[in-house]
């Protein structure tokens, strides 16, 4: 019982911020996101993306013993920086001044899941977030390209869309 | 989740916490600071409660992948959600061994020309020849899963109901299609009539119960009773049941990627467990078309991350609008299969204290 209420506890921590569950973007069954974000949280939501990608690199490159898993995870790192540096310099062409990008609690729980785990385990639950992360990055990704407000993240937009599916076509590879 | 809330703010929490203090996820500090997102997951009804979520972390980390993308052989013998569990307790320092408070005894029932397993669940300390009997009926889309991966509802069920509990093994598809396994439920269910009072059972105090397919099978059973004139089961247990073969219920249009069971799970089991897609019509599939008069009594219990959510909710319609008494509830932030996860997941244990608890008040009765 004492146990169990350890387990409770620890867990109401990372609940009380996860459990208000109501969300004012959703997917539609396209893939797309309603309604089409606005510019600043459409920087916030790819910035937390981009930073997850980064972030949950890093932790399995700590790890990994698996070679092909290494050069995705350096890809994963080398292209989000590159993206999230390609957003700001559009949104600062748009006259916008997008804040810095930080993680969401879903993310930053995904991170401290993954430094849970080492090894091949963590290889494979790394694998497994990736493709859920990707698939909303696309998402997220195509909706402003098509029906965004401000052009010049629009065109951003555009340019990282075949990037992010390159990487789920890779992602589906090393989950073979 | 908002219960728990409530019992730690009623005073054990600062205790609970600072004894757990060590626990990484919690002293991330980003995870305590971090915002909120207003970005709905993916092909999900809702996100899972940070506990639920850490079984699913751990199916992912052992390599489970969504059984759809799998052959009939992997997708039985991949590690399931009972490994998942058990990884869970040892990265938490529990122990992963069964309950020893509980006996099992395995035995054999005839049925389709041979025999099929059955597990007998009993208190180690019961003394007795009256005790209530539950016949349970385990999950798995009539395709995979045995004894061994759902043992812990039925042993969990023994306990806090000083009950004899029968699980019960059936032939599954695609060696044996539809409706092998529902002849099967209702052979063990009278074999259990008959045989009951040798384990210290009273076949006037039985109920059934299951998980998924198995809740189906259960409440099949009972439909079968009434027909059949057999002693009929006083309740059905039927935790997020197969009920309504409508692939456009709300649940199925919103989880098309939880886990581990996601809609295309749904296709992908019908493929090998049914003989073809008219047998979804067949009201033992689609029980929201079944006559449900004169069934005793029933409790679902369903996850809100699941496709067979609503399922259940039409369910509950059916048989409210046939006269039998029935209570039904979704547990927010947990997905299917949460049920049997009772030891390291809060709604859990909630959701079996909440049903088991309906089950005694009528088998004592």
């Amino acid at each position: 019982m004492k146990r169990l209420l350890c387990a409770t506890a620890t867990l109401s921590l990372l609940a009380t911020a996860a459990s208000a569950q109501s969300f004012t973007y959703t997917w539609t069954p396209a893939g797309t996101l309603a309604p089409t974000p606005p510019a600043p949280e459409f920087l916030m939501f790819a910035g937390a993306g981009d930073l997850y990608e980064i972030e949950s690199s890093r932790a399995v490159l700590e790890t990994t013993a698996n070679p092909a898993i290494r050069r995705f995870a350096q890809m994963m790192i080398d292209h989000h920086t590159k993206t999230t540096a390609d957003a700001v310099t559009a949104a600062r062409a748009a006259g916008l001044t997008p804040a810095p990008p930080m993680l969401d609690a879903p993310k930053a729980a995904m991170v401290a899941a993954l430094r849970q785990y080492s090894g091949v385990e963590r290889d494979r639950l790394y694998l497994v977030q990736q493709q859920m992360a990707h698939k909303e990055a696309l998402g997220l990704q195509k909706t402003y390209a098509e029906t965004g407000e401000t052009p010049q993240l629009r065109s951003a937009a555009r340019a990282t869309v075949p990037i992010v599916e390159a990487h789920l076509a890779e992602l589906q590879r090393l989950m073979r | 989740m908002k219960r728990l809330t409530t019992i730690l703010v009623a005073g054990a929490s600062a205790a609970a916490l600072s004894a757990c203090a060590m626990t990484p996820s919690v002293m991330d500090p980003g995870l305590t600071s971090a915002p909120a997102s207003p970005m709905a997951p993916m092909g999900m009804t809702a996100r899972p409660d940070a506990d639920m979520q850490a079984v699913l972390d751990a199916h992912a980390a052992l390599g489970a992948k969504p059984i759809e993308t799998l052959t009939v052989q992997q997708a039985r013998t991949q590690p399931s959600p009972a490994d998942a569990v058990n990884r869970v307790k040892t990265m938490r320092g529990m122990s992963t061994a069964p309950d020893q408070t509980v006996t099992a005894m395995n035995l054999t029932y005839p049925t389709g020309g041979a025999t099929q397993p059955v597990r007998i669940y009993k208190p180690a300390g019961a003394i007795g020849n009256n005790l209530p009997v539950v016949v349970y009926y385990h999950g798995g889309g009539w395709v995979i899963a045995d004894l061994d991966v759902y043992d812990a509802t039925p042993r969990s069920m023994a306990r806090n109901l000083n009950a004899v509990v029968i699980s019960v093994e059936y032939r599954k598809g695609p060696e044996n299609k539809f409706p092998a396994a529902h002849d099967d439920a209702n052979n063990a269910y009278r074999w259990v009539l008959d045989n009951a009072r040798a384990w210290g059972g009273d076949p006037s105090r039985i109920a059934v119960a299951g998980e998924s397919a198995g809740a189906n099978l259960a409440l099949n059973v009972a439909i079968s009773a009434r027909d059949g004139g057999w002693t009929q089961p006083k309740h059905v247990l039927a935790v997020y049941p197969i009920a309504d073969a409508d692939p456009n219920l709300p649940s199925k249009m919103e989880n098309t990627a939880s886990l581990p069971l996601r809609t295309p799970t749904l296709a992908w089991f019908g493929q090998y467990a049914l003989r073809g897609p008219s047998d979804q019509q067949d009201p033992r599939y689609n029980l929201v078309a079944a006559n449900l008069r004169g069934l005793h009594g029933v409790t679902i219990v369903n996850a809100q991350i699941d496709p067979l959510n609503s399922d259940g909710e039409t369910l509950a319609s059916a048989l409210t609008r046939a006269g039998v008494p029935t209570e039904r509830r979704v547990w927010d932030g947990s997905v299917h299969e949460f049920f049997s996860m009772a030891d390291v997941v809060r709604d859990a244990y909630d959701a079996q204290q909440w049903s088991f608890g309906r089950l005694r008040s009528v088998l004592t009765r």
